[in-house]
């Protein structure tokens, strides 16, 4: 395998813009250091932003936040610390300057308190959701260098989103064939029935290739792990490696337990070894590896001459210096010839790659992300807020400046002067943030049910995140107090003090040349931009969770079934079981009504085939997903029955094939619900079954499928008795509140029935629901009050910059009063000044809202993104806060006595 | 200001750099790139903290710079090479020692031996 050659491309704009950024936050060191070294660490961004693990947008996000992390320590080391010979600033001068910004900010404690809950509101959001993004998308995962690891499935070339497995011939060529590779291993995932002296005990299990524990690098506890030694003849190796917390419960950690005998599935295979504690396979819950040679004792065949049986996925990992997308289009050219090779069975296949990581968080990577930028802007508008305030602050500061100015000082004194109060107030507003972060932290940790993220996500505000939150605040208050700065430095010296007073504050009329109704506009424009965001999003999500599941979830749980010896091997006893389970489990108090299938909704487990519409057209393959259920059980789980009839006990093995169609693929592909009854498909090599039923789409999948997926393949259902499965699922109505022994009881009315067959799996349906919905209804949560927030902050901007206009116009309202005008038309002047800032800020803010949207389309569900509800509701929303805002001004206009206001 | 650290000890992240320069000359993200490799990625040093501890070594007398090797690529000259000086390797040695003695005593060897099949 050849090196790639370096990248000698020129660089994008993005990464031009990343280095100027850089190089502007070199400047913050030392100036001796910066002059000597400031070059390399130039090369050294380049070097280190070039690599692999920094691509994409987290790759960004990783690389930044290590950056800046390392950046902020190193600069504060490099100013304390070391002896500096030109000091950019000099500490004793620095600590006078922060208390006396501190008396005279506690002189002014309204406006105070005002600025820093304004920047906590902003850092504390910063803070709480780059915590969830460290977590998941930054931190390590459970695995050796785990961000090389990806996982391979078995696709299409034309819909790479469709993934099935793969077979073990095609994974094997693929294993010795497709460059860019450290390493590949054929994987799949069943659960185990470790026979024990009292019962069955079910355990989750991987059964893996050769390959499996190089490609991971795990190293063992005990004994020996599995290697390609191990994967050489069908059935030939009887050996399990387990995992240490079976070896506690089930072994007692005995400390010969390798060579020992367990029996699993009927098999006795002997324990080899034992994996620490912390690995738990690709599953991360698995507790037993066995090699796929012996993939028998899951009815599998590992000899597969045909290369049709494609049940095997793959878990890979990345060469050094290979990119993921460079390592695809290796595996793409190599199925590709074999595609060639063997049109019959690998036309237009191939194998598709994603990322670890990616897998294991789904959805919640885009939808962390998403908050990411929700919470980046909610700081800007906070920092807008702040600096709006600020600058009101040090207008009515403009003499106190002038006089330091006539006394001698510089105009950057004067400026640091107004930085410091930023920088003070800012401390306090991130000493606040980091108290309301973590309490809301452990909030939003304790909300989300378990399971909804994977283990390995432990969200915590560490050490590196607070070095982040502290340079991102550095920042904002570096922007809040520069517009104040600039303005007490540009303060006029000659003249009286009245008139720079009013010339500071802009002239009626003249609102455009006010620093202040600028920030209120933009910060008008930023809200708005993000409402329009979030307004979006809200509504993809309103979609997602809308989506009818199409069954009864409530009251209903679920255990899985798996039948082993003998009893396993004939369909007809399956069936003669499966119905005495059943009532058997109906028996049990605090069990209501039971029915059975191949598998229930939300619970996995489910298998796809092929069908054709037109029997013996092989144009008319459609793929789908079967069911094999009980007479009542689709009226057990509350699905609607649209048309035709249901399927009976007179369904029964020997009986015309019959089946019922979800409404999904009568519409798509029989012509609606009424065509389709009495159609006849074709469901196997020779068998042929008939529609008599159409019933309600149900969701059997993930709930939360990928942002941006498209359609999913239908669903059939064919009668049980026809075509027993030896797993299946016993679907319960149960009483609230009875699970506590549920599972035990279930054990025994089982067992009861034939004692080899192992009850696991036991899951409320309710439950699952609410578990995968999850991650939506936090974020649509999260984002609903950073919303409010920024409405309330746009809302306070205008109100203050009116009343900041009211009370420096007195003299202008007395006037006119004098002259005639009414209480109302003096409301009316302020109410549009307020409509005015407002009107402008929301114009510029859709602008830009058009241009960014697009960025969000992909995300987007049910909805696109100029969809004119959202951009409607948002002006609407923001117009009544600009109004309520202006409402207490308008009326303090009209409460100015005249005779005072002239006065002065 | 005085150093905080006193001369006689080397923080594990200095004597990872120092390491790094024994074989031969690096530049500084070589050096990195090094590091991360010997601790497997335990470690991975920031350009700032980097080059922080490379002019402190540098100011220590320890290591210094010099002409770029004739094997290095056109992109790796762009950067200084530093190289462990005499007194860096004896000071170095120095460490190593009394890193030595402290895992091969008995206390560090019952720690390490736990664990292992």
């Amino acid at each position: 395998m050849t090196r790639k050659p370096p990248d000698r491309s020129p660089p994008s704009l993005l990464l031009r813009l990343e280095e100027r950024l850089f190089r502007i936050l070199v400047w913050l060191y030392p100036g001796s250091f910066r002059r000597r070294f400031g070059d390399e660490m130039v090369t050294f961004f380049h070097a280190e932003r070039g690599r692999d693990r920094h691509r994409g947008p987290t790759g960004a996000l990783r690389f930044w936040k290590a950056t800046l992390a390392d950046l902020t320590a190193a600069v504060v080391r490099g100013h304390t610390l070391d002896l500096p010979r030109e000091p950019v600033m000099q500490l004793t001068d620095l600590s006078r300057h922060f208390a006396r910004s501190v008396r005279s900010l506690r002189r002014q404690p309204a406006f105070s308190i005002a600025v820093v809950l304004t920047l906590t509101v902003g850092i504390a959001a910063v803070l709480v959701v780059f915590a969830l993004v460290d977590a998941a998308l930054l931190e390590a995962l459970p695995f050796a260098d785990g961000d090389r690891l990806v996982f391979v499935q078995g696709t299409t070339v034309e819909d790479r989103a469709d993934v099935r497995g793969a077979s073990v011939p095609e994974m094997r060529e693929w294993i010795e064939q497709a460059p860019g590779f450290a390493g590949m291993a054929g994987v799949v995932t069943p659960s185990l029935n470790l026979v024990l002296e009292d019962g069955v005990l079910p355990v989750p299990s991987e059964l893996v290739s050769g390959e499996f524990f190089d490609v991971l690098r795990v190293a063992p506890l005990k004994g020996r792990l599995l290697g390609p030694e191990d994967d050489r003849v069908p059935d030939g190796h009887p050996v399990v490696v387990i995992g240490e917390a079976l070896w506690e419960e089930q072994f007692g950690r005995d400390p010969d337990v390798v060579g020992r005998v367990a029996r699993f599935n009927e098999r006795e295979l002997t324990v080899v070894g034992v994996v620490p504690g912390d690995f738990g396979g690709v599953t991360l819950q698995a507790q037993a590896w066995v090699p796929l040679a012996m993939a028998s004792m899951i009815g599998r065949d590992v000899v597969d001459p045909d290369w049709g049986n494609r049940w095997l996925y793959g878990i890979a990992r990345l060469a050094e210096g290979v990119s993921l997308e460079s390592a695809q289009a290796g595996l793409d050219a190599v199925a590709l010839e074999l595609a060639e090779r063997r049109p019959d069975t690998n036309e237009g296949r191939t194998g598709t790659l994603r990322a670890a990581r990616s897998l294991y968080l789904g959805t919640a990577e885009d939808l962390l992300l998403v908050l990411l930028v929700g919470a980046g802007g909610l700081l800007a508008v906070a920092t807008l807020n702040a600096a709006g305030l600020l600058v009101v602050k040090g207008g009515s500061r403009t003499d106190e400046y002038a006089i330091c100015r006539a006394l001698g000082a510089s105009r950057a004194a004067v400026a640091g002067r107004a930085l410091m109060d930023a920088l003070v107030l800012a401390a306090v507003a991130a000493g606040l943030a980091w108290l309301i972060g973590r309490w809301t932290l452990d909030l939003i940790v304790a909300w989300l049910p378990a399971g909804a993220l994977p283990d390995w996500v432990e969200p915590a505000i560490d050490g590196s995140t607070l070095l982040v939150t502290c340079a991102i605040v550095a920042v904002s208050a570096l922007a809040a107090g520069l517009i104040p700065a600039l303005q007490s430095a540009r303060g006029d010296l000659t003249g009286p003090l009245r008139d720079v007073r009013s010339s500071a504050r802009g002239a009626a009329g003249s609102w455009w040349r006010s620093p202040q109704q600028l920030l209120v506009v933009g910060e008008v424009a930023v809200a708005l931009v993000l409402l329009v965001g979030m307004g979006l999003m809200a509504r993809t999500f309103e979609e997602r969770l809308g989506v009818d599941v199409g069954f009864e979830p409530a009251g209903l749980s679920s255990a899985r079934i798996r039948l082993t010896g003998e009893i396993a091997q004939d369909p007809a006893a399956r069936t003669a079981f499966a119905e005495r389970a059943r009532a058997r489990v109906a028996a049990l108090p605090d069990v209501g009504a039971v029915s059975f299938g191949s598998d229930v909704p939300l619970r996995g487990g489910f298998s796809a085939s092929r069908l054709l519409l037109e029997p013996e057209n092989p144009d008319s393959l459609v793929r789908y997903y079967v069911h094999r259920v009980a007479p009542d059980f689709r009226e057990h789980l509350g699905v609607e029955l649209l048309a035709g009839r249901d399927i009976t006990a007179d369904d029964a093995a020997g009986a015309p094939r019959v089946m019922l169609v979800g409404r999904d693929l009568a519409e798509r592909y029989l012509g609606g619900v009424e065509a389709a009854i009495g159609r006849e498909l074709q469901v196997g090599r020779e068998d042929v079954a008939t529609v008599v039923g159409v019933v309600e789409t149900v969701r059997w999948r993930d709930l939360t499928a990928d942002l941006g997926a498209g359609e999913d393949d239908p669903d059939a259902y064919f009668p049980f008795a026809q075509q027993p499965a030896p797993v299946f699922e016993l679907a319960l109505r149960v009483r609230p509140g009875s699970d506590a022994d549920l599972l035990p009881r279930l054990r025994e009315a089982v067992a009861d029935v034939d004692p080899s067959a192992a009850v696991f799996a036991l899951a409320d349906l309710e439950e699952q629901v609410v578990r995968q919905t999850a991650g939506d209804r936090l974020t649509v949560t999260i984002l609903a009050v950073f919303g409010a927030a920024a409405l309330l902050l746009a809302g306070v901007a205008v109100y203050s910059s009116l009343t900041n206009a009211v009370a420096h116009r007195r003299r202008e309202i007395a006037i006119r009063q004098a002259l005639g005008a009414s209480a109302p038309e003096l409301r009316q002047a302020v109410l549009r000044q307020g409509a005015g800032l407002t009107a402008i800020g929301a114009l510029v803010g859709c602008a830009v809202a058009f241009a960014l949207n697009r960025l969000l389309a992909d995300l987007l569900y049910g909805v696109s993104t100029l969809d004119p509800v959202t951009y409607v509701a948002v002006l609407a929303a923001l117009l009544a806060v600009a109004l309520l805002a202006t409402w207490v001004p308008a009326l303090r206009a009209t409460r100015v006595p005249p005779q005072s206001a002239l006065r002065s | 200001m005085s150093p905080r650290r006193s001369h006689r000890e080397l923080s594990p992240a200095t004597v990872q750099i120092l390491l790094s320069l024994v074989r031969e000359p690096l530049h500084g993200y070589g050096i990195k790139l090094e590091v991360e490799r010997r601790t497997e990625g335990l470690i991975s040093l920031g350009s700032g903290t980097l080059y922080q501890a490379l002019q402190r070594l540098e100011q220590q007398g320890l290591i210094a710079v010099v002409e770029p090797p004739p094997a290095a690529s056109d992109d790796a000259r762009r950067g200084r090479f530093y190289a462990l000086r005499e007194e860096g390797r004896a000071r170095l040695e120095a460490e190593l020692e009394l890193l030595e003695r402290t895992v091969s005593s008995p206390a560090a060897r019952s720690i390490l031996g736990r664990g292992r099949a």
